[in-house]
């Protein structure tokens, strides 16, 4: 089984087979540059991944080998379909995946999906940080994501009465 | 993939304590950092206009996503409609995601300043007065103003007309027409002329929607400041963009005429819930030179079409050159089989790009003898979802069934034994009888590929959605 070398931003190395770490757009593609830059087809990649430290690689790394076996979704699925495509990849399994989870480390796992281009784990925390939007006052919201308001002036009373006539509708 | 390989494929050789890439310690990064582009794609999942918002008065930065959001899903809303929306009314419970709303009554009895953006109150060149880019006009007759109460706490607007103490409508147009990117006319009178103008200060505009809108008045009351006595002959279409239209009920045939002599060429999605819906084919061509005229393929990319009647010239000439995808036909009662026949005909010319089809036809007599048989041939390779009335023989649905060999959906709707016996519904009982006459109809047997038959007991896409089952392929024992 051909493997990589996955390696965090704090040092830590994970050895990933190669067939599980392609299923990241990112990983996929600097594999191939080593291929190609390297002479000897059987060395082991190695990738260093500056922006993600060990404990959410391994995180992306566990819900990669979960889902090893889905079908690759496409890119542009969402403009064709429109819906759908995020709730077919919520299994329970990835409920109890990100159930013990807090905001900041999902945040860190979006921006790790993000970097590595894997589509489905982008789509389950992006939905579970909208779910915890819906329903939520402006406070909540500022509280659950430690966010300050940097309104000035009656910015803030102007943006609540630009809000109103959008409920009256 | 064999068994062997399900060895954990995960290996962490060291853990973190190993050498560090950056020296300093790991610094957690807040939300307020997060991207752009991955803010707008959590917000755009929020499919409530109160949750976006709230996200509207978090902080400036998600204010600022949250408004792109909103500007977007004003389109965006538009676009994945379904063709099986279906019905008539719809049309005009179809506001999108909010849209400032001015009414001409506003304008009689002054505005009650508290439901309308503050930004209103001031605006100049730079300000833009439509927080979501999307303006709904109600009730305006040909004379076009706004009273000075909106301006009251600003400063003066340019095109104050000092004497007569309001704005008028196209002096805001023109200043901040370009801000627009969905126009929404409900229940008035415009003349042309007058649409062509105020269409003109709009170059951002994607979509446009005309409902209850009449033909009249006279072009603007000052004729001085109008530009043109006659639309230009050889104009260029007033708004580039303009991707999306809809014109609903009770609109004037010649406005529809018009839109589409100056939008047909860019239009990908067209509705029009008006009839009759004419198309004047032959006006098309003018605008090209005599030669080229002849290759001029009108609608050339129109994707989503929603018709209210059958209309042969529309069907012959203009329609099977594009590549619909999603296309509803609704026609209610068939009188006559000729109107069949010439829906067939007209389906089956686009089959080979057709993703989803929705016929609304009630069928009130027996015609499944006459099925034309050299269409049986005609496959559609795409059709993914068809949702047809329920009341057409079995025979008929089979002979459309064998010919969409990658369906997936097949919705039946206007079920009458599921609207008629709302109150005194056994569902298992119900689905029993439905499984088995679906079997009994060979539906299953006829499309390989049709994984679920939904049964909706109303019309698709109605104001509350109504009772409907949902029957899954069962498993095949071999």
């Amino acid at each position: 089984m051909a493997l990589v070398r996955v390696i965090s931003s704090d040092g830590a190395a994970f050895l990933v087979s190669q067939r599980l770490a392609k299923r990241s757009g990112k990983l996929k593609t600097e594999i191939e540059t080593f291929r190609k830059s390297s002479d000897n087809s059987e060395a082991q990649p190695e990738i260093r991944i500056v922006t993600i430290r060990a404990e959410i690689l391994r995180l992306v790394l566990q819900w990669l080998q979960q889902h090893q076996n889905d079908p690759v979704l496409p890119a542009n699925q969402n403009e064709q379909d429109g819906r759908g495509d995020a709730e077919m990849g919520q299994s329970q399994w990835d409920r109890d995946f990100l159930a013990p989870m807090d905001l900041g480390i999902v945040m860190e796992l979006i921006l790790a999906a993000n970097h590595l281009e894997v589509k489905g784990l982008l789509d389950i925390t992006c939905k579970l940080v909208e779910s915890k939007i819906t329903g939520r006052t402006v406070d909540e919201i500022r509280t659950a994501f430690k966010l300050k308001s940097d309104f000035k002036g009656n910015e803030e009373e102007q943006t609540r009465l630009e809000n109103r006539w959008c409920v009256e509708n | 993939m064999t068994p062997q390989k399900k060895v954990s494929s995960v290996l962490e050789v060291t853990n973190g304590a190993g050498p560090s890439l950056t020296n300093t310690a790991m610094v957690r990064k807040g939300w307020s950092e997060l991207p752009k582009e991955l803010l707008t794609m959590i917000l755009d999942k929020l499919d409530n206009r109160l949750d976006l918002n709230s996200c509207r008065g978090v902080n400036r930065y998600w204010k600022s996503v949250a408004i792109q959001v909103g500007i977007k899903q004003t389109v965006a809303l538009w676009k994945p409609w379904d063709p099986s929306e279906g019905a008539f009314q719809r049309t005009i419970a179809l506001l999108p995601y909010p849209t400032l709303k001015l009414k001409s009554f506003d304008v009689r009895t002054g505005f009650q300043q508290a439901y309308y953006p503050v930004a209103f109150n001031k605006f100049e060149r730079t300000s833009n007065p439509f927080p979501t880019n999307s303006l709904c006009l109600t009730s305006f007759g040909p004379l076009e103003c706004l009273p000075k109460t909106y301006l009251e706490n600003g400063r003066v607007a340019p095109g104050y007309h000092k004497q007569r103490n309001y704005i008028e409508l196209s002096n805001l147009f023109q200043i901040c027409g370009h801000h627009l990117t969905y126009l929404h006319l409900f229940n008035m009178k415009v003349h042309p002329l007058q649409l062509y103008s105020v269409l003109e200060q709009m170059p951002n505009l994607e979509a446009l929607t005309l409902t209850t809108v009449g033909m009249g008045g006279s072009p603007w009351s000052y004729k001085e400041e109008y530009k043109y006595k006659n639309v230009p002959k050889n104009y260029s279409p007033p708004c580039t963009k303009l991707t999306h239209l809809r014109i609903g009920n009770r609109t004037n045939s010649s406005l529809q005429e018009k839109l589409l002599e100056w939008f047909e060429s860019q239009l990908i999605s067209f509705e029009c819930d008006s009839h009759p819906c004419r198309f004047i084919v032959k006006n098309f061509p003018d605008r090209n030179n005599e030669e080229e005229s002849e290759y001029y393929v009108p609608f050339r990319k129109l994707e989503r079409l929603k018709i209210l009647l059958a209309w042969d010239e529309f069907y012959h000439d203009i329609v099977p050159f594009v590549p619909i995808k999603y296309l509803s036909v609704v026609l209610g009662q068939l009188v006559d089989y000729k109107d069949l026949e010439s829906i067939l005909e007209y389906v089956d010319k686009l089959s080979g790009t057709l993703v989803h089809l929705h016929l609304y036809l009630e069928i009130q007599y027996n015609i499944h003898e006459q099925i034309p048989l050299q269409r049986v041939y005609v496959v559609f390779p795409k059709l993914k979802k068809f949702a047809i009335t329920d009341d057409w023989e079995s025979s008929l649905l089979c002979y459309f069934l064998q010919r969409f060999t990658k369906l997936e959906t097949l919705q039946l709707m206007n079920n009458s034994e599921l609207k008629h016996n709302h109150d005194n519904l056994d569902e298992g009982e119900l689905r029993e009888k439905m499984e088995k006459r679906f079997e009994d109809e060979n539906y299953w047997v006829f499309c390989n590929s049709l994984k679920t038959i939904e049964v909706h007991a109303d019309t698709l896409g109605s104001e509350k959605p109504g009772k409907f089952l949902m029957i899954n392929r069962k498993p095949t024992l071999f």
